[in-house]
């Protein structure tokens, strides 16, 4: 759709006003505004916003923003190896998890042999009773037989 | 003497000088301030988005590529921390536009308003601004900021928003006429 004057000036405003516009494209945009005093007072409207936007009062942080930066920094680098809170919570779980695997793969031997022990190993906490089997016991000795998970 | 340009220092940075890294944050921690302020409209979340925006200059300063001027590359990173919390904040929607407004700010009256009605209606008319500028499109209202009130080159704004010179410029030009339409609507003409 072919533009009509009024939109191809609109395109111009922003040049107009900043004077990037040629000379020729220049005198028709102020002829055009010559002839259409809204289109002049919009376009006055425009270079006015753009002086009260860059005249606007500069905010500046508080006086503790230097102190709470510092201390962002520093607790960051409690962090490991400078991943964020999510991912050194999620880090830290994964190390959790493994490690404990590893424990359990080396203390411990899965055994389904019935063992016969005494009572001093699982007080002694050598053993880890799954299943209680049987109780021999008389005067002097009582044994037990488990099925139990043995600590190396 | 010369000053040490931005990215001299951010190179002394990457080298390991702290002091360099300080320096930056004093450009720049302003001239941030007002650019995040712009869009989140509060200041203690202003600070805090200023905060991770520095906090990642310190633990990804190896991002920064000598390719890009250092103003371009931090304005993309604060830049990009306002826009999010402002996305965020609207899916909330517990703001309202009178929210956005600096109607509880602090303007300073030009001089040049002669009598109380002149500085009552510039007053008016800078809260009217900014409710307008609130109300654009963020596309728009981003570049509108970075090339009106923080008064980057239209080389610098095309680089941080990644759009070409000329998008950039024509979006400028539309912004400026939505705001200026907005106005009229509000009775300043």
């Amino acid at each position: 759709m072919k533009k009509n004057t009024k939109d191809i000036m609109e395109t111009m405003i922003s040049d107009y006003i900043e004077d990037n516009l040629s000379k020729q494209d220049k005198e028709n945009f102020e002829k055009y505004m010559k002839n259409n005093i809204d289109f002049t007072s919009f376009v006055y409207g425009i270079k006015n916003n753009k002086s009260i936007m860059s005249s606007q009062p500069y905010q500046i942080p508080s006086k503790d923003f230097l102190i709470n930066l510092n201390s962002k920094i520093i607790n960051n680098k409690k962090y490991w190896f400078g991943l964020n809170y999510g991912y050194s919570l999620s880090f830290s779980f994964i190390i959790v998890f493994i490690s404990l695997l590893f424990i359990n793969q080396y203390y411990y031997i899965e055994s389904d042999d019935i063992i016969n022990t005494s009572i001093g190993l699982i007080e002694n906490d050598k053993l880890s009773i799954n299943d209680s089997i049987n109780i021999i016991e008389d005067n002097n000795y009582k044994i037990l037989q488990v099925k139990a998970t043995e600590k190396k | 003497m010369n000053e040490i340009t931005d990215e001299e220092l951010i190179k002394n940075f990457q080298n390991g000088d702290i002091n360099s890294y300080n320096q930056l944050v004093y450009r720049y921690k302003d001239k941030l301030f007002n650019y995040i302020i712009q869009f989140v409209k509060d200041a203690a979340q202003a600070e805090d988005l200023l905060q991770d925006t520095f906090l990642k200059l310190y633990t990804h300063k190896n991002s920064y590529k000598e390719i890009a001027k250092f103003s371009t590359w931090i304005y993309t990173i604060a830049g990009n921390y306002a826009r999010t919390e402002l996305r965020k904040y609207k899916r909330r929607k517990t703001f309202s536009h009178s929210d956005l407004g600096f109607d509880n700010k602090e303007f300073i009256i030009k001089d040049k308003a002669e009598t109380p009605s002149e500085a009552f209606l510039a007053i008016n008319l800078k809260s009217e601004l900014n409710n307008c500028l609130s109300k654009l499109p963020l596309n728009f209202r981003t570049i509108i900021i970075l090339r009106d009130i923080q008064e980057l080159s239209y080389e610098e704004i095309s680089t941080i928003v990644e759009l070409p010179l000329g998008t950039v410029k024509s979006r400028i030009n539309r912004a400026r006429l939505k705001v200026q339409e907005c106005l009229n609507n509000k009775g300043f003409k």
